[in-house]
């Protein structure tokens, strides 16, 4: 068996792990060798022949999208694409059933703190019912009652597979780190008694930030049981003491005032135009007078986007179905979240962090970059 | 159905269904999905060639030894390179129509025969 990074983390057999490490290989064979061949017909061939034609490639992105499934090679591109991330939940879910007994056992035997809250009659928004988010089969609700942890643990093991190891390993922290050390950047000085993560999943992020401020009461909320019930077992199992309860971060169950810091972590383009406006109320009430809301976000802009890269946004909108994946890229969230009613609304870009040091001299800059390079942070405060 | 609705979503026509690329011909997806699990197969296969050459290298093995064996950081990065390399030779077919593309000014011309 592999090491693991924690103790609910699922071991992987040789076989598997064998597995594991092919299914990272053919995504960057699809995404690194054949994606390029695609970029450049589109954006260095297609384009300027269009933009001689006193037309725009990035305004058509969608006629052209449709041209481009004329072509087998293009369909066979996508259908390997959608094929290699099904083949991804496939091999972890096979890994994840073989142990999961042992896997509930750990999660309910745990005495480390923390706790969790589940709710059977909550039901998830459309935009996380209507199709399962990236592929992953049942969604992030899926729960099959009391002391379930499945999805929590078939979330965990394919997350460090789905980035391909750029967000911190097996841990999956990078971006909880790089929240924290946007918080020192922008408030040096200050540290929270209260924490509310939403959209935690597992607590990657949420156990991260949490191991920065270890005086402070920790939350987590999201949409599934089972992400949450495997999501404490990992936090205790990590040292940290985290409250999960399944909530929807548009309106929670949590009294006016509760936190001094609430974040989120790549959770606001898994919402909707309607439900971003009520998170950011939500998070308004929920903070004390002078305190931060920070969201963390994927660093892409539509308007900025080029028209291969439209396309690539209706494909891993569609296909990926991750449904808000345009939608968010247009939003002026920076606006919703000045609406809500926060000051000092500020939005850039964060360079991604392993480690947060509050000594470090700040480096959150108007300067866009990759993904995974810097994350967009949108942060406002309440007065 | 590529429009964002009032919310802004997408969705495809019928978001119950699987991503459907080949109307009316289901089984080249499907053979697509075959083809993709039986190139993990083959990886497999070769990671557990790989881990028998290299313990036999080490003065024998048996079954325990092959199962608790995980590559080393050097025998990884020469796993990553063999693999990337099947890879390319099982998909050489479609990098090539790629490659062939990018040369053909004709079907590029019809790629912008769109309708807007």
């Amino acid at each position: 068996m592999s090491p693991t990074p924690h103790a609910m983390m699922p071991e992987a057999t040789h076989d598997e792990a064998a597995r594991f490490a092919h299914v990272v290989g053919l995504k960057n064979f699809l995404m690194r060798q054949l994606e390029p061949k695609w970029r450049t017909l589109v954006d260095e061939k297609l384009a300027p022949q269009l933009a001689s034609k006193g037309r725009d490639a990035k305004e058509e992105y969608r006629a052209l999208e449709r041209s481009l499934a004329r072509l087998g090679a293009y369909r066979t591109w996508q259908q390997l694409t959608v094929s290699a991330q099904e083949e991804m939940w496939r091999s972890v879910g096979e890994c994840v059933d073989r142990q999961l007994p042992e896997l509930e056992r750990r999660a309910s035997d745990s005495e480390a703190g923390g706790s969790v809250r589940t709710d059977p009659q909550f039901r998830p928004p459309r935009y996380l019912s209507t199709v399962d988010i990236h592929l992953m089969p049942g969604g992030y609700a899926d729960d099959r009652g009391e002391g379930d942890v499945r999805q929590g643990a078939v979330f965990d093991k394919a997350a460090a597979l789905y980035h391909m190891g750029r967000n911190g390993g097996e841990l999956n922290d990078v971006r909880g780190h790089t929240l924290v050390q946007h918080y020192f950047d922008r408030f040096p000085g200050m540290t929270p008694q209260s924490i509310l993560d939403m959209g935690c999943t597992v607590g990657h992020s949420t156990t991260a930030i949490a191991g920065y401020f270890p005086q402070a009461e920790v939350h987590g909320i999201d949409v599934g049981g089972a992400l949450l019930r495997y999501a404490r077992a990992r936090s205790a199992s990590l040292g940290a003491s985290i409250h999960y309860s399944q909530q929807n971060a548009e309106q929670t169950d949590f009294a006016d005032g509760s936190f001094d810091l609430v974040v989120s972590s790549a959770v606001l383009h898994e919402t909707s135009f309607k439900a971003l406006p009520r998170i950011m109320r939500e998070a308004h009430r929920l903070l004390r007078p002078g305190g931060v809301m920070m969201h963390l976000e994927v660093p892409l802009r539509f308007d900025t986007a080029s028209a291969w890269n439209r396309v690539r946004g209706l494909f891993e909108a569609l296909h990926n179905n991750e449904p808000f994946w345009i939608g968010a890229q247009q939003a002026d969230i920076a606006q919703t979240v000045r609406d809500a009613g926060f000051a000092d609304v500020t939005s850039g870009y964060q360079p991604a962090v392993r480690v947060a040091d509050r000594a470090a001299e700040p480096r959150f800059t108007s300067t866009p970059g990759p993904v995974h390079v810097v994350w967009y942070l949108l942060s406002g405060v309440k007065r | 159905m590529t429009e964002l609705d009032p919310e802004g979503l997408v969705f495809r026509d019928d978001p119950s269904k699987r991503s459907a690329f080949f109307a009316g011909q289901a089984d080249v997806g499907r053979l697509l999905g075959m083809i993709t699990a039986l190139t993990s197969e083959i990886a497999m296969l070769r990671a557990r060639l790989d881990t028998h050459e290299r313990l036999a290298a080490e003065g024998g093995f048996d079954r325990a030894k092959v199962e608790a064996y995980r590559p080393d950081a050097t025998a990884l990065a020469e796993r990553m390179t063999d693999d990337q390399a099947m890879i390319g030779r099982v998909f050489k077919p479609l990098s090539d129509e790629l490659d062939r593309l990018l040369e053909e000014p004709a079907v590029q011309k019809t790629l912008l025969e769109t309708d807007r």
